[in-house]
């Protein structure tokens, strides 16, 4: 088996713009799926609408993708009704916080075994450049002409918050950082959460002077720091800037393991 | 036991008196004494306190609508539930009513009346206004004699806590005991 | 020795669910329907089987799918309001062809209206609630007892023709209790989902066999492929072509259009000679069975036709009776919904006279017996 046992090859390439890094992502995470060497066939992918929610129909998994933002509904009922099988779901930043928030936050609730991995590109791609709640504040898209007025969503928080057991950031410039954490998730057990910051240079680039997609990717380096370097950073310092690393790897039951603890001895 | 063709009973209260319990436990009575039933209810807009009340269909046949139309009991433990439902009572229905709630008597009366303070009794008695509606059941079969008084305290262990059972035959045993004097009279 | 016991409607169904193999349930408080979580909450554990309250409609009905895409016969149970917030997904189940049971105890609507109200406002709704062209199979029961049997039928229905199935109840049959006995009840033959021993290098999901219907292997069986919401060709892959969409749209619709006699069900009562028809559902179907009744006995020549499955519509049954008679009465707890199906079906010399009532009251016999003395 290699990597590329996990994808349709004959399906590539992906009809993701150029310089989109979307593919960065499916591309680590599908050379931990060999590392880890997933069972393509006790596993399930979950994704749903956009960009992000496209892809994983390339992988050469069971994908069953869904309504936009309800990824992680469909998960649940897959989880509870197989917790044999491992369930991921895959999903861009307006699918998995904006209409699918709730399901994010009631899955971290429950700790439920299922790996969410959420690719955050600030931006609506597949409807062509709406703001999504992790543009940052100021920058330009074509709902928001005059820059964008709302805060925007600091995912890790909102799953810690929640009580997802493993939370972790990364991004598509740091690679091995991100093959790194991606393991680290997809060996969790409970609920695990992984932002991943990605760029869309085609509709967040080119209205925020980033059209040229190794500038974005220059934008990413720049904007992110380690923990270490942030213990040492001042909270001025700190403004505009994403930490990448681990924030929450705990264990607390588990959602299915509960079920089956509750009802043990009782039925088939 | 009478022999019925064909009854509808309405038990109208307020929520918190157990009338639709009321109504569920005579209905399983009904059934264990032969009969097909239909038991509706409607709920008041609040859980407690609005009104309520809960019916029971019931003949030989089974019966086609869903829904009292005249009934041939009525149980009123509020006033406003008199005052209400008294109107759709058949001429010659039997109408019971709760007289620790019901101050205003009707003008209008039926063929058969019993004004009887069931809930009074619950609390001289038994300690408690909530037995007021088994007392009720065990006063309403008193005088109507429908169903066989052990089908109906059947009934009536099967829908309440086991915890209870014994207050509960006491307070059937007191409904219907009142009922038989009264008819004595 | 009957077992006669005095049975909810709302147990009924959940009775029926479990008989019919249910193994997973999401659903979201909302009255008139809790009841049915309530007991499968409390029953589906002893079976082996899931409940969950998920965190809205929309949630449950994702993850009715969710179990259902593992080979799991699931359902869910609402009423209006949450039924609005299912239809996204019910869709969903559509085009992807994923079988689960959706239960909708009707309350009065729109919006809040009246949460223990009864009213028969959804019947349009069931079929038409969402976008695009999508089958669905509706039954309506009007007793206890057949509300049991429909909870089969659904499921059988859903794992036969691979679709979402919704029993559409009235607040007024979920809430009542009747005398039955549920364990003599002949539901027949338990549909279980078709399965292929196609090796997973030819297996197409989508590709219909000869009945029309595709067999989807369920995931984790060693069968990779996509099930999805987008148009979609064989294999789950999305596919925008003119061809491809034809033929998407055309398998969902036509599987059902093509086994529609084997869908329809429905009751006849005193029809042969009938003068004067009606045609009603669910609770109100009971007040015009009395009215029948009533109305022989007074020499009038009235019948009953009574669609059980309400989509697909049985035309042609009703169309045959229709045929035969002076005039039509549709009574409905609404403001005109099931009359709509009955005109666009009846000859042109049959009148058809409407009875809207839309108080949350139910509609009695007397308020029918009255128009049938006006028509005749």
């Amino acid at each position: 088996m290699s990597w590329k046992d996990y994808i349709k090859q004959n399906m590539f390439p992906l009809f993701t713009c150029s310089g989109c890094t979307h593919g960065t992502v499916t591309n680590a995470f599908v050379r931990v799926a060999d590392e880890l060497k997933l069972d393509k066939d006790k596993t399930v992918i979950v994704c749903a609408i956009g960009c992000a929610g496209r892809i994983p129909t390339f992988l050469d998994f069971p994908v069953l993708r869904v309504t936009h933002g309800r990824a992680l509904a469909f998960a649940t009922g897959i989880k509870l009704s197989r917790p044999d099988v491992k369930v991921i779901a895959l999903m861009g930043d307006g699918d998995a916080l904006a209409i699918g928030g709730n399901h994010f936050i009631h899955a971290a609730r429950r700790n439920i075994d299922i790996t969410a991995i959420v690719s955050r590109n600030e931006i609506y791609g597949m409807t062509g450049g709406q703001y999504a709640p992790t543009t940052p504040p100021g920058a330009r898209a074509t709902t928001a002409p005059y820059g964008m007025l709302e805060p925007a969503f600091d995912t890790c928080k909102v799953a810690e918050g929640a009580g997802a057991t493993y939370v972790a950031r990364s991004d598509a410039y740091h690679v091995q950082h991100l093959q790194r954490t991606l393991k680290a998730a997809l060996q969790h057990k409970g609920f695990a959460v992984v932002e991943v910051l990605t760029s869309c240079p085609t509709q967040f680039g080119r209205r925020n002077n980033l059209a040229d997609p190794a500038k974005m990717l220059e934008r990413i380096k720049e904007m992110t720091v380690t923990k270490a370097q942030a213990e040492k950073m001042t909270p001025e310092e700190l403004a505009g800037k994403f930490v990448i690393g681990e924030f929450v790897n705990t264990s607390r039951p588990e959602l299915t393991d509960i079920y089956a603890q509750a009802f043990a001895g009782m039925g088939v | 036991m009478r022999d019925v063709e064909k009854c509808e009973i309405r038990i109208s209260g307020s929520g918190g008196q157990g009338v639709v319990l009321a109504s569920i436990i005579f209905a399983e009575a009904l059934v264990a004494e032969g009969y097909h039933v239909i038991q509706t209810q409607a709920y008041g807009v609040e859980a407690r306190g609005g009104a309520s009340r809960g019916e029971v269909l019931y003949g030989k046949e089974r019966p086609n609508y869903l829904s009292v139309r005249q009934p041939d009991i009525l149980v009123a433990m509020t006033q406003q539930a008199c005052d209400r439902y008294l109107p759709s009572l058949k001429p010659e229905g039997t109408l019971i009513l709760d007289s620790f709630f019901v101050e205003r008597l009707p003008e209008r009366q039926t063929g058969r009346t019993f004004a009887v303070p069931l809930t009074k009794i619950a609390i001289d008695e038994l300690g408690k206004p909530l037995y007021a509606n088994i007392v009720m059941l065990g006063f309403m079969n008193g005088v109507t004699e429908q169903v066989a008084p052990e089908h109906l305290e059947e009934a009536v262990l099967k829908r309440v806590a086991p915890a209870f059972a014994e207050e509960n035959r006491r307070a059937l045993r007191l409904g219907y005991e009142k009922a038989r004097s009264m008819l004595n009279k | 020795m009957s077992r006669r016991e005095l049975i909810q409607g709302n147990e009924a169904c959940a009775r029926g669910a479990l008989k019919a193999g249910v193994r997973f349930c999401a659903g979201y408080p909302i009255t008139p329907s809790t009841d049915v979580v309530e007991f499968l909450a409390q029953e589906l554990p002893k079976v082996g089987g899931r409940f969950i309250q998920m965190e809205d409609e929309i949630a449950s009905m994702g993850a009715v799918l969710g179990a259902s895409v593992m080979g799991v016969k699931a359902m869910t149970v609402t009423s209006g309001p949450g039924f609005d917030l299912m239809q996204e997904n019910i869709a969903f189940g559509a085009m992807a062809q994923l079988p689960c049971v959706v239960v909708n105890v009707q309350r009065s609507g729109p919006s809040t209206g009246g949460a223990t109200l009864p009213a028969q406002g959804d019947l349009i709704q069931a079929k038409y609630g969402t976008s695009g062209d999508s089958p669905r199979i509706v039954l309506y029961p009007n007793s206890v007892e057949e509300i049991y049997r429909l909870t089969v039928k659904a499921f059988n229905y859903a794992e036969q023709y691979m679709t979402p199935v919704i029993l559409l109840m009235d607040e007024i049959i979920g809430h009542m209790r009747e005398d039955v006995d549920l364990e003599a009840i002949d539901v027949g033959e338990i549909v279980e989902r078709r399965r292929t021993n196609i090796p997973p290098s030819e297996y197409r999901p989508y590709e219909a066999d000869e009945t029309g219907i595709p067999i989807l292997m369920p995931f984790g069986s060693g069968y990779r492929y996509v099930v999805q919401g987008m148009h979609h060709d064989v294999y789950g892959m999305p596919n925008l072509s003119a061809a491809n969409v034809e033929a998407t749209i055309y398998q969902i619709n036509s599987k059902i259009d093509r086994h529609k006699e084997e869908i329809w069900l429905w009751e006849e009562k005193e029809t042969e000679d009938a003068d004067i028809l009606l045609v009603a559902v669910g609770c109100v179907s009971r007040s015009a069975l009395e009215v029948v009744e009533q109305a022989r006995k007074r020499g009038l020549k009235v019948g009953l036709f009574r669609p059980i499955t309400i989509w697909p519509f049985p035309e042609e049954p009703l169309s045959q009776v229709l045929a035969r008679v002076k005039a039509v009465i549709v009574p409905e707890m609404n403001w005109g919904q099931l009359i709509h199906k009955v005109k666009e079906v009846k000859p042109d010399r049959v009148a058809a006279v409407p009875i809207n009532k839309y108080d949350g009251t139910l509609i009695m016999p007397e308020e029918i017996l009255k128009v049938v003395e006006e028509v005749k």
